[in-house]
């Protein structure tokens, strides 16, 4: 208790509390504009957090990603245009609330439920993850191997296109990890006698090629969004009353636990849960007739759902080392510049940045909460930002970022093959979920792998015969051959319409 | 369809790639460790195996037809118009530095992104100067960071 408080203490710091609150509106701002995000500005900034110290580094990306959660629904409730996909069913009742007159109704509902979200989650996290850290001592190489299996099985499963390419991502992901010195006995792999390649692709270039410079290629080769005017003077008051709050009580605390769980799944986020609590928002509510056309249910349903899974999300982070989503993979890689190994030991080696990166959470959420409520004039301007400006700066800002990360002009090679190599995948809808979850925890499967056959004389056969290392190898195997076996399950035609007409607005 | 049977022979010739370089790579094993080539195999057997699927499942997946193409002509050829200049701002950088390369480039950048209709040349240079003199700041002056020097004047 004493350490959080302490903890706690050095947040608030003036200073320290001053980056916290830039980076939270940072994170509003990307979030807001289509096309960027709060994960952009992670991986943006995650080159500026290697010169700060390790606790202030970590309050930066935290609170960007926090910002960047809850600003999403900006876009979303003005123009009917997500600023991400976390706030897609957002656009579904927030856009006819404004086009109704009611868009500080649905400003209010959307800050408020974005704040019960991040904050209850958070909270709930830090007691799970601890939980959870604890029961993951307990468990060996063959059993950290097959979750790390598991996690990327579950995500390339995810793969809009086919199994197959989720998987060939992965697979790409993890041969790149393979690059330079081979974990425990060192040898060269794949570097060609190049040494800038001797330690492996650098984590800041990749992800920067990845997330933002491709993001910014795409954004200029398809055009200009062009973005509707909107008028400022309408926004006044707060909206809100406390009978919308009491009328969807319920609604919320299922949103929350929604949001929650499916932010714990490794690789399904902000962007499923969302539409996953607006689908049951609107199946159990008394007047589902009202949905789609301004019912303040499914803001509050969306809202909520998206930024409980930012607590979600967390938990398997810190307790297990396996990143929920792809800017949890980032934040992963910031723990990993620092010399932080994220996982159960986490507790105990690092205790002072588990306390950091859940009160900065908390410290994030109440200042998006007050800034969103005392700037919500201001949001429209958001919105009107010159793209010309925004995207060269984050440009300017990538290169500076990547030479600074490594020292090298080297790296700048590294970004735009990334990028490249990102603008490709999105070609040939391979996802690059996969690809940057299994690079990641590459070097933490292979150590696992080699470690596991060493560990007894008995090869491989631990990876399926213990317990838990078998169900998890066998829960892989299933997510991998589910989306060939479920047709064959062959669905009423009952049901095939209620889910359908479940998620239509 | 034809894009998948495509990328299915990509994917399995890249993993056959994989498993011809990890034989390569040299190893002296000890005790029960498989060495460093049993990963980069893992991996290389995935894609291997991934490629043969897409190649045999490819003509049975109907999703991408009534899809709109990924980029037009024109969208590909901005990409490659930004790439181009990016490359070339990489170059400047390592030639002849941040001091040098970086206004030159936010100029570029600006007068790219923002097309005839939006472009204005003074306005642009302002934003190239402010975010240079913002990048140095940040940079060298906050984080007392090194930034390109560049070698044509006596960096390394």
């Amino acid at each position: 208790m004493e350490m959080i408080v302490s903890n706690f203490a050095e947040l608030l710091h003036p200073l320290t509390l001053l980056i916290i609150f830039a980076a939270s509106l940072v994170g509003i701002f990307l979030g807001a504009i289509p096309g960027l995000s709060g994960g952009l500005g992670v991986a943006l900034l995650l080159p500026l957090s290697f010169g700060l110290d390790p606790h202030v580094g970590l309050a930066m990306l935290i609170s960007i990603w926090v910002g960047g959660t809850s600003g999403a629904m900006i876009g979303s409730i003005l123009l009917g245009i997500p600023g991400s996909p976390s706030a897609i069913a957002t656009t579904f009742d927030g856009y006819p609330m404004t086009k109704n007159g009611e868009v500080v109704r649905a400003l209010g509902a959307a800050i408020t439920a974005s704040f019960i979200g991040t904050f209850i989650s958070i909270i709930v996290a830090a007691f799970l993850s601890r939980i959870l850290a604890d029961l993951a001592l307990k468990l060996g190489p063959w059993e950290y191997f097959s979750l790390g299996v598991c996690a990327i099985s579950l995500v390339a499963a995810l793969a809009r296109e086919s199994v197959f390419h989720g998987l060939a991502a992965a697979a790409l992901g993890l041969l790149c990890s393979s690059v330079g010195f081979a974990p425990i006995d060192g040898y060269p792999r794949f570097a060609f006698g190049n040494m800038y390649l001797n330690s492996g692709f650098d984590l800041i270039s990749l992800m920067i090629g990845f997330f933002a410079i491709k993001q910014i290629l795409m954004e200029f080769a398809r055009g200009q969004q062009v973005i509707p005017e909107f008028d400022a003077k309408s926004i006044t008051g707060f909206g809100v009353t406390l009978k919308d709050y009491t009328s969807n009580a319920v609604n919320i605390f299922r949103s929350f636990m929604i949001g929650l769980w499916i932010g714990f799944l490794p690789g399904m986020g902000s962007g499923l849960s969302n539409m996953v609590s607006y689908a049951y928002a609107k199946n159990s509510s008394k007047h589902p007739e009202k949905f789609g056309k301004g019912c303040i249910d499914g803001v509050f349903a969306s809202e909520t759902a998206n930024n409980a899974s930012v607590g979600g999300s967390l938990i398997p982070m810190v307790a297990l080392g396996i990143p929920g989503d792809g800017t949890t993979a980032i934040l992963l890689g910031g723990l990993m510049i620092h010399g932080i190994q994220a996982g159960p030991l986490l507790f105990t080696n690092n205790p002072d940045i588990v306390y950091t990166l859940f009160n900065t959470a908390l410290i994030s959420a109440i200042l998006v909460f007050i800034s969103q409520f005392f700037g919500m004039r201001l949001f429209p301007a958001i919105l009107k930002v010159p793209y010309q400006y925004l995207y060269s700066a984050i440009v300017l800002l990538c290169y500076m970022g990547v030479f600074v990360g490594a020292g090298t002009e080297f790296n700048f090679i590294i970004m735009l093959g990334f990028a490249v190599l990102g603008v490709l995948m999105d070609w040939v809808k391979m996802p690059v979920g996969p690809f940057v979850l299994a690079f990641i925890l590459g070097p933490m499967l292979e150590s696992n792998l080699r470690k596991g056959f060493t560990y007894t004389d008995q090869g491989i056969l631990p990876f399926f015969t213990r317990p838990i290392s078998g169900i998890l190898l066998a829960l892989a195997l299933i997510s991998i051959v589910w989306p060939y076996i479920k047709p064959l399950l062959k669905k009423t035609p009952n049901q095939s319409e209620e889910s359908e007409s479940s998620l239509s607005p | 369809m034809r894009q998948n049977t495509i990328l299915g022979s990509v994917i399995g010739a890249l993993g056959i790639v994989g498993i011809l370089l990890t034989s390569q790579v040299p190893s002296t094993t000890f005790t029960d460790d498989p060495g460093p080539h049993v990963f980069p195999y893992f991996a290389s057997s995935i894609l291997l195996i991934c490629g043969l699927g897409m190649l045999f499942t490819g003509n049975k997946n109907k999703s991408d037809q009534q899809e709109d193409p990924f980029l037009d002509r024109q969208g590909w050829i901005r990409v490659g118009i930004m790439l181009a200049v990016f490359s070339l701002y990489a170059l400047a950088l390592w030639l002849v530095g941040f001091h040098i390369a970086t206004p030159i480039a936010g100029l570029a950048f600006y007068a790219l992104i923002a097309g005839k209709e939006k472009r204005n040349w003074l306005y642009g240079i302002i934003f190239a100067l402010l975010a240079y003199a913002c990048l140095y700041v940040l940079f060298i002056s906050v984080l007392n960071s090194f930034l390109p020097e560049g070698i044509l004047l006596g960096g390394y």
